[in-house]
């Protein structure tokens, strides 16, 4: 359970080309997608046309298991901006499946947060915006 | 018959004054800073038949020509990433007037970065600022800027935060690298912080930006503008002025390099944009560390410049934050970085400041010599496609 309202910007899914698109369709299915070459399965991301072991231009995607640890984070209090709550938190996750993506925290303030711990994903919907990927201290009561 | 190739030289350096508020347009300001580096020179501004600068600047070539009235250019040329890219101006310069394209070609960067469009703003909604359109550009963007990650202090401070995972770096380590630069600019005339110097405790009492890095972490914004003027060594000989020798330069790109979040690879401490550029630019000279008397290195922010310091060999890495103490960045000590106080103290124009010291350093004119700098180390940070050079004196 989720019970701190997510700081950070207005949730906004930017516009993209073709090449990222699968990416945040996933995200609007509460899908963290990663892209995997059709030839030899290696994943990627972020998402690339082509994949750099095999060379194939195939490729589809699985869907993360959303367990990880955090490779690292920042805490935001500035600049102050209009539509922005502060503090707000990013990580860096490293994900089970051993790809590496950049993604929102709570606690926004960052608190008991540590490079190297155990993160979980969870989905963040408060109708007001576009569901939204965030990670979060797994064992949290949060 | 061969011809023996011209060598390429730096003849002059030039710059407007550094303020919050220049009152002026971007393109006057280019168009100051290319006249200023031209009388430096000693040069006619009408001997320019080439021009670099930055692909963010405002300023097109071909108006800063108009405005020297030149007859046209021979040669014209951008660097693509911003910072990380300043001395990829240099290389451009040398490579055509040493390919014969032209003979004098000035590199220059010039805006209203505190009065205007202020980088440390961020990126908003629409952040492809420096792409317009759908790109692979905004495609990376996108996997930052809509989660918050939008300013270079959280770009960088990521990495900050994994330093201190890592190396055992804290803030009072990061306080000495502010506190020196500083101490310069403090002495520095031309500095924006010119007899304002600050304390440990300062630093440390500093608001945090993006945690881990304080205000006092960050560089800079400023409105002004720099250029650098590169010709023939016969043509900089012929002006009676001292010039400088681009002893080596390079530019480079790491494995999986991405756009100021390089952070795919398993290590990201593994700077290998700054590598690539830091051991040809030694091959090229033919130096080593131990000979480096000044070191120019970027400091946007703090973290960054331990990162240089270690990418270069000057010490191993996690080990910058005990180089730094002991007033070993300092004028007299025993590695002098940024002794214009950099772009913590001095200015922040992206980097192109810290090529002006450089070759102040070489001639023996800057605020705060070094005595007998011969070799002066001018480097940019890795994150994104860094690059970096190693200017000499040249014989007069």
């Amino acid at each position: 359970m989720i019970t701190e309202s997510l700081h950070g910007p207005r949730r906004v899914r930017p516009a993209t080309t073709d090449d990222a698109s699968f990416w945040w369709d996933g995200l609007e299915r509460r899908e963290l997608r990663i892209q995997r070459c059709g030839a030899c399965a290696r994943l990627r991301h972020p998402f690339q046309v082509r994949c750099p072991g095999c060379g194939d231009l195939g490729w589809d995607w699985l869907v993360a298991s959303g367990s990880g640890s955090l490779h690292s984070f920042v805490v935001y209090h500035e600049p102050i901006l209009s539509e922005t709550l502060y503090p707000y938190t990013v990580g860096l996750v490293d994900l089970a499946e051993g790809t590496r993506v950049i993604a929102p925290m709570l606690p926004n303030d960052g608190s008991g947060l540590e490079v190297g711990a155990p993160v979980r994903l969870v989905w963040y919907d408060d109708h007001d915006g576009p569901v939204w990927p965030v990670f979060v201290p797994t064992g949290g009561a949060r | 018959m061969t011809r023996a190739v011209t060598r390429a030289v730096i003849a002059g350096v030039g710059q407007t004054e550094f303020s919050a508020r220049s009152g002026r347009s971007e393109a006057r300001l280019a168009v100051e800073a290319v006249l200023d580096a031209l009388a430096d020179a000693r040069l006619d501004p009408a001997s320019v038949d080439g021009l670099v600068t930055f692909a963010h600047d405002s300023t097109h070539e071909i108006t800063v020509a108009r405005n020297l009235g030149l007859d046209g250019l021979s040669y014209t040329g951008r660097t693509t990433y911003g910072g990380t890219d300043y001395c990829t101006t240099v290389l451009q310069a040398r490579l055509a007037v040493e390919a014969g394209l032209a003979t004098t070609v000035v590199c220059y960067r010039a805006f209203n970065e505190r009065s205007g469009m202020r980088f440390g703003r961020g990126f908003g909604e629409g952040f492809g600022a420096f792409s317009p359109g759908l790109s692979d550009e905004t495609d990376q963007w996108s996997l930052s800027v809509p989660f918050g990650l939008r300013t270079a202090a959280g770009w960088i401070g990521m990495y900050a935060r994994r330093m201190m995972h890592e190396h055992g770096l804290t803030s009072a380590d990061l306080a000495e690298v502010s506190v020196a630069a500083r101490a310069h600019a403090a002495t520095n005339p031309a500095a924006r912080f010119y007899r304002r110097p600050i304390t440990t405790e300062d630093h440390q009492e500093s608001r945090m930006i993006v945690e881990p890095l304080r205000l006092l972490d960050c560089c800079l914004e400023t409105d002004g503008g720099a250029a650098v003027v590169v010709t023939t060594e016969d043509r900089a000989r012929e002006t009676g002025r001292p010039y400088a020798v681009i002893a080596g330069v390079a530019t480079a790109a790491g494995p999986d390099q991405h756009l100021m979040a390089s952070y795919y690879r398993p290590d990201i401490l593994d700077f290998g944009e700054l590598t690539r550029v830091a051991d040809q630019v030694w091959n090229r000279a033919g130096l080593g560390p131990a000979d480096i008397d000044v070191a120019v290195l970027y400091d946007h922010f703090t973290p960054m410049v331990l990162a240089q310091l270690e990418a270069w060999g000057f010490c191993e890495r996690g080990e910058a934050k005990e180089f730094v103490r002991d007033g070993n960045i300092r004028v007299g000590g025993r590695l002098p970085v940024n002794p214009h106080g950099g772009q913590l103290g001095e200015a922040y124009l992206h980097g192109m400041n810290g090529i002006n010291e450089a070759v102040r350093q070489l001639r023996g004119e800057a605020a705060n010599q070094v005595p007998g700098a011969r070799h002066v180390l001018v480097s940019a940070p890795p994150g994104t496609p860094s690059s970096g050079m190693i200017l000499t004196m040249g014989a007069t």
